[in-house]
């Protein structure tokens, strides 16, 4: 009994290579979290709204963005290839589809609206509306 | 369970609280930059080991990458201005006999590809059999 209870502990430990051992268990004493998902945010900056977005390893066809009246919709996709030849020991990453639409709090001017992709970042600045820019009020002392 | 110990000894020093707030004045708010670990792909190549690392954000002169005898170290701290701030760190114990000068690293789209070259023992040699 105890020879057959080690010989498939055997089994187990050994089935997968010892080259990255600790791969199966990201414990939590190594950090705070995992990466999770995407991560996107929509700041106010006055005269613009900046929308921001985390696409890691997204190719520019993959990657569509619109706005319309009050909404600004983006879409993306990330596929991981693999070489069919390779052994693969770790595939955390996976494929990913992002499809969100944001409500806006103020009408902008699409037609100024302008898109960066860096390092995987997408940052896009949306001027706001004229009618919606913040003005000065005059103060009389 | 002593290898295990020794990866949870490899403290990340830039996450000290002590060293983030040095010099902060006594009433500055103490912000945890929270530590991340980064999604990531293994695989084994022909004459190489490829390491994919989700890491968008970075400026890629500031990624760290060391390999110490068997522990390789990837970290890294991500300030992308709107979201919160982030400090990837991982770590992987790899075989004994890498080179890091063969190694390369190479950061696109967000995405950290590192290609180990697989030190030559690790590749199958022929042995000749010499007959009397």
């Amino acid at each position: 009994m105890f020879t057959l209870w080690s010989d498939i502990d055997r089994l187990f430990n050994h089935s997968f290579s010892d080259m990255f051992s600790d791969r199966m268990m990201r414990r939590f004493e190594d950090c705070d979290a995992y990466a999770g998902a995407c991560r996107m945010n929509l700041m106010d900056r006055g005269e613009t709204l900046e929308f921001v977005a985390e696409l890691p390893g997204v190719a520019e066809k993959d990657m569509n963005l619109t706005v319309h009246n009050d909404t600004l919709t983006l879409s993306a996709k990330r596929e991981v290839s693999h070489d069919k030849e390779n052994l693969i020991y770790l595939a955390e990453r996976g494929n990913y589809n992002v499809q969100r639409s944001i409500g806006l709090p103020v009408r902008v001017d699409a037609e100024k609206a302008t898109a960066t992709f860096k390092n995987g970042v997408l940052r896009v600045i949306l001027p706001k509306a004229p009618e919606n820019q913040p003005k000065q009020i005059a103060i009389n002392a | 369970m002593s290898e295990n110990k020794e990866l949870q000894n490899q403290n990340c020093e830039k996450c000290e609280l002590d060293q983030k707030n040095a010099g902060a004045s006594q009433n500055a708010v103490k912000v945890r930059v929270c530590r991340v670990s980064p999604d990531c792909d293994i695989e084994e190549a022909k004459d190489d080991y490829i390491v994919r690392m989700d890491m968008p954000g970075l400026d890629p002169e500031k990624i760290d990458v060391k390999l110490d005898k068997d522990i390789l170290t990837v970290e890294a701290d991500s300030a992308v201005d709107g979201l919160e701030t982030r400090h990837y760190y991982r770590q992987f114990r790899v075989m004994r006999g890498l080179d890091a000068e063969k190694c390369q690293a190479d950061y696109k789209l967000g995405v950290l590809t590192l290609t180990l070259a697989k030190p030559q023992t690790a590749k199958p040699q022929q042995i000749k059999i010499t007959c009397d």
